[in-house]
């Protein structure tokens, strides 16, 4: 795969579209983009990762032999959390937008893939609040969203880009990783090579498989413990069942024999023909007068129970008038009560006045004119009291409490409301039962007139005997009922106890433990060829990162390769066939950078790679070295973003011109040495007060530029 | 109407020997429920005639041979019917046992003769 067209739009430092034209005429493979720190070297590293696999995680980092979890940087954010959106366009745009297209040439035709993510201003700045989308070209085919991710996978599984985007500042960790023991890093890079991590993880479902059938082989063993016991208890209820139908049998056999007895007794009834028939007319007549005459002596003592009280009514004709006279008559009394009383208050008020009389008037308590007057009209006042109380107390009305006992005496002659009613009803069901009695008796005086002696007595003996048969016949169907609902339940309990037995050592954990025993043999199978790929991997790495690092170290007259043990330790090997217990960093490092190449050829992915401050831990010949190694006349395309300081510009055009395709500078305004509108030289660098470079002026066409902004611009170093 | 300070005597309860004979015969007795006996007792039925023939204000004194066989006296207080019987004391009947057995007397001659006419005793609450 070569990269053709890169485009930034809004990504670290690059504010606005930024096209990045990697085509050449030529097919060598380097490519170089040199920048001072915060130029966006590594924003351009990071904006293919993000175009790719649409994250970009911090850098890793290694403690105690083993990987920490690199973090997934935001899209938006605060300034520690490391932002991937463009500042200015985050705070400035009303829609801040940030995107990345990678175009490419593949085996399978042209690669586009277009990654675009928005920021909803409508609720707070989270990435939660990003829209996000993804299009992908390969060939004629198109995707979006999520078939559109995994259609890079396919072509660029994102489980392998450690070995095509590499970390310069983040190869002594690695390195470290590599040469201590027991590291799980290494061996899940070489996993990843191999792409075993699918089969990893459908081994580690067989694994899940396996414990569910294990489990449910330990189910159906509990139940068939259970069955096993419920097998006795269906035996239990079989025999019981057997019994119970016995019993039916029995029963049914009885019937049949009290059945025909029956047939043959009505059989002889039927012979006597006509008279029979009268018989069975009297038989039921004899019933239905037995059954009325019950009814009515029912109706007779509720009709005596009804009729207990009917004296009353008759009594109340003339007691209630005499009831409604002693009642007002109280009333009055009670009234006659009050003005005695009121009568004898006034003559005692009065006798008192006349002893006292002091010349004063009791009434108005003013002094009186004439007392002798005075005391004559008083004693007048007496007189007239006292014939009022005579009148009252003659004796005309009787005593209220004599009047109470008279109403006590009536009220218990009172009936009760309903009472007639009560008592006509009891009447008139009395009545009807006795004309149904009469006429019950009358009709069986009829019939009994038309029945023999002898044909009586005959049919007598017979109905009797039918009646014996009849009932034994009702008695022997109840004891069958009864016996058959008994061997039903039986049965039932035969059943259920039976299907529980059912699962004793049935087909199911027969069929499990085949499958059981298959999948055991399938996991030892995938972890055997694992082992073998893991195996064949590690001889393949460990050829492979011989060959790079014979190619790149300058001592290849002391080392003979690079060792990788079975827990992929790696060991630099000597010529005397010992190893480098002691080897430089710069040796170390190119150890490392192998190792990755090495891995990434065994990966067999043909892709460009990145390498971002390639040269931080080499030293001058090392640097050239690897340059030299990687930049070729043609194969995969390997682009380095370096720090200046790593590589001088001037420096590595000179020095590997041929090789390089294309390279880029990143400069901020403050960075550029000619004129970007006339590319004339003749540029000033204004400073203000405090000698801060402010503003840039081109002196041949007078165009100016604001020194003090950080948007970075990339140009093509013309070689 | 009679003065608070007079005592009406009380007096015993009786009637004819047929009256108390009708009256057996009108004592409900279970192995023939279609007879027209609606009372428990004699003296129930003594108690209906009396109120029967108190209602109509008719009286009969008790005639014949054992014209005053007795209804038990424990079963009927004649003292509770005092109050409406007191005005009608007179010189015939000068006794609350008196009045009473002319008023059942009359109303078990009544009662005979509802019954002759095919009618239940009953039907003379109407």
């Amino acid at each position: 795969m070569r990269l053709q067209y890169l485009v930034l739009h809004n990504i670290g430092p690059f504010r606005g579209r930024q096209i990045i034209d990697l085509n050449t005429d030529k097919s060598d493979t380097g490519y170089a983009f040199f920048a001072a720190n915060g130029r966006g070297k590594t924003s351009i590293y990071n904006a293919m990762r993000w175009c790719l696999f649409g994250e970009v995680k911090t850098r890793v980092r290694a403690g105690s032999g083993s990987k920490i979890k690199p973090k997934i940087r935001p899209i938006t954010g605060e300034e520690e959390d490391e932002p991937l959106m463009n500042s200015s366009a985050y705070e400035e745009d009303r829609i801040p937008e940030m995107s990345v297209i990678l175009m490419a040439e593949g085996s399978q035709g042209k690669i586009q893939i277009t990654r675009d993510v928005k920021v909803h201003r409508a609720g707070k700045r989270r990435d939660d609040n990003l829209i996000e989308s993804l299009l992908v070209q390969l060939g004629d085919d198109t995707e979006t969203g999520q078939d559109a991710e995994e259609m890079i996978q396919k072509f660029f599984p994102s489980s392998l880009q450690q070995f095509f985007f590499i970390d310069g500042e983040a190869l002594e960790e690695y390195q470290s990783m590599i040469e201590q023991d027991d590291i799980q890093g290494l061996k899940d890079d070489v996993e990843a090579v191999l792409r075993l991590p699918s089969i990893t993880r459908g081994l580690e479902d067989l694994v899940s498989i396996k414990r569910k059938i294990q489990s449910n082989i330990e189910t159906v063993n509990k139940l068939s413990q259970k069955a096993v016991k419920a097998r006795d208890e269906a035996e239990q209820f079989r025999i019981q069942m057997e019994v119970a139908q016995r019993e039916v049998e029995y029963a049914r056999g009885q019937i049949s024999k009290v059945q025909e007895d029956l047939d043959v007794v009505n059989a002889e009834i039927e012979k006597h023909g006509e008279m029979a028939e009268i018989v069975n007319q009297k038989r039921e007549l004899e019933l239905r007068l037995e059954a009325t005459n019950a009814a009515l002596i029912r109706s007779a003592e509720h009709r005596i129970k009804m009729s207990a009280e009917s004296w009353k009514l008759l009594i109340w004709k003339q007691a209630e008038p005499l009831y409604l006279y002693y009642e007002n008559q109280i009333t009055t009394a009670n009234q006659v009560d009050w003005e005695i009383k009121t009568a004898q208050s006034k003559l005692d008020r009065l006798n008192e006045e006349y002893k006292r009389m002091d010349g004063i008037c009791a009434k108005c308590g003013q002094k009186v004119p004439d007392i002798e007057k005075h005391m004559k009209e008083i004693k007048v006042e007496i007189k007239q009291s006292q014939d009022k109380l005579k009148h009252l107390n003659s004796g005309s009305i009787m005593q209220v409490d004599e009047l109470n006992i008279r109403l006590g005496s009536l009220t218990s002659l009172k009936p009760q409301r309903g009472d007639l009613e009560r008592a006509k009803a009891a009447e008139e069901a009395w009545l009807i039962d006795k004309s149904s009695v009469e006429s019950l008796a009358e009709k069986l005086k009829k019939i009994n007139a038309k029945v023999t002696e002898k044909a009586t007595t005959e049919l007598g003996e017979l109905g009797t005997k039918r009646g014996s048969k009849e009932q034994l016949l009702r008695t022997l169907n109840v004891k069958l009922k009864n016996v058959m609902k008994d061997a039903a339940e039986k049965e039932r309990s035969f059943e259920n106890a039976d299907s529980k037995s059912g699962l004793s050592n049935s087909s199911l954990p027969s069929k499990d433990n085949q499958t059981n025993s298959i999948i055991i043999k399938l996991i030892k199978t995938i972890q055997n060829t694992i082992e073998s790929y893991r195996k064949v991997a590690r001889r393949d790495v460990e050829q492979a990162a011989s060959k790079v690092f014979m190619e790149v170290t300058n001592a290849t007259e002391v080392y003979n390769g690079i060792s990788l043990d079975d827990n992929f330790r790696a060991k630099i090997r000597l010529k005397n066939g010992k190893f480098d217990v002691a080897p430089s960093s710069g040796t170390k490092s190119i150890m490392t950078i192998s190792i990755i190449d090495g891995l990434r050829q065994v990966s067999g992915l043909e892709a460009p790679i990145f390498f971002d401050t390639p040269g931080r831990s080499l030293d001058e010949k090392h640097k050239q070295a690897m340059l030299e190694y990687f930049w070729k006349e043609k194969g995969q395309q390997f682009l380095i973003f370096a720090h200046s300081g790593e590589y001088k510009v001037d420096e590595t055009m000179r020095d590997f011109g041929p090789k390089i395709a294309k390279a880029w500078e990143l400069w901020w305004p403050r960075d550029y040495t000619y004129c970007l509108k006339c590319k004339s030289q003749e540029i000033i660098r204004h400073k203000d007060g405090n000698g801060e470079n402010i503003r840039g002026e081109c002196m041949n066409c007078n165009h100016e530029w604001d020194n003090t902004l950080k948007n970075t611009t990339i140009l093509e170093v013309k070689k | 109407m009679f003065e608070n300070n007079e005592k009406i005597k009380s007096g015993s309860v009786g009637v004819s020997a047929n009256v108390k004979q009708f009256f057996s015969g009108l004592v409900y007795q279970s192995d023939n429920p279609e007879v027209d006996a609606p009372f428990e007792s004699i003296v129930e039925a003594f108690r209906f005639a009396f109120a029967l023939g108190h209602s109509l204000k008719i009286t009969k004194k008790p005639t014949g041979k054992n014209s005053t066989a007795n209804i038990a006296p424990r079963s009927f207080v004649v003292e509770h019917y005092s109050v409406i019987l007191e005005a009608d004391i007179d010189e015939e009947f000068n006794s609350l046992g008196a009045l009473i057995s002319a008023y059942a007397e009359a109303g078990a001659e009544l009662m005979m003769k509802t019954q002759t006419d095919g009618k239940s005793i009953l039907s003379l609450l109407d």
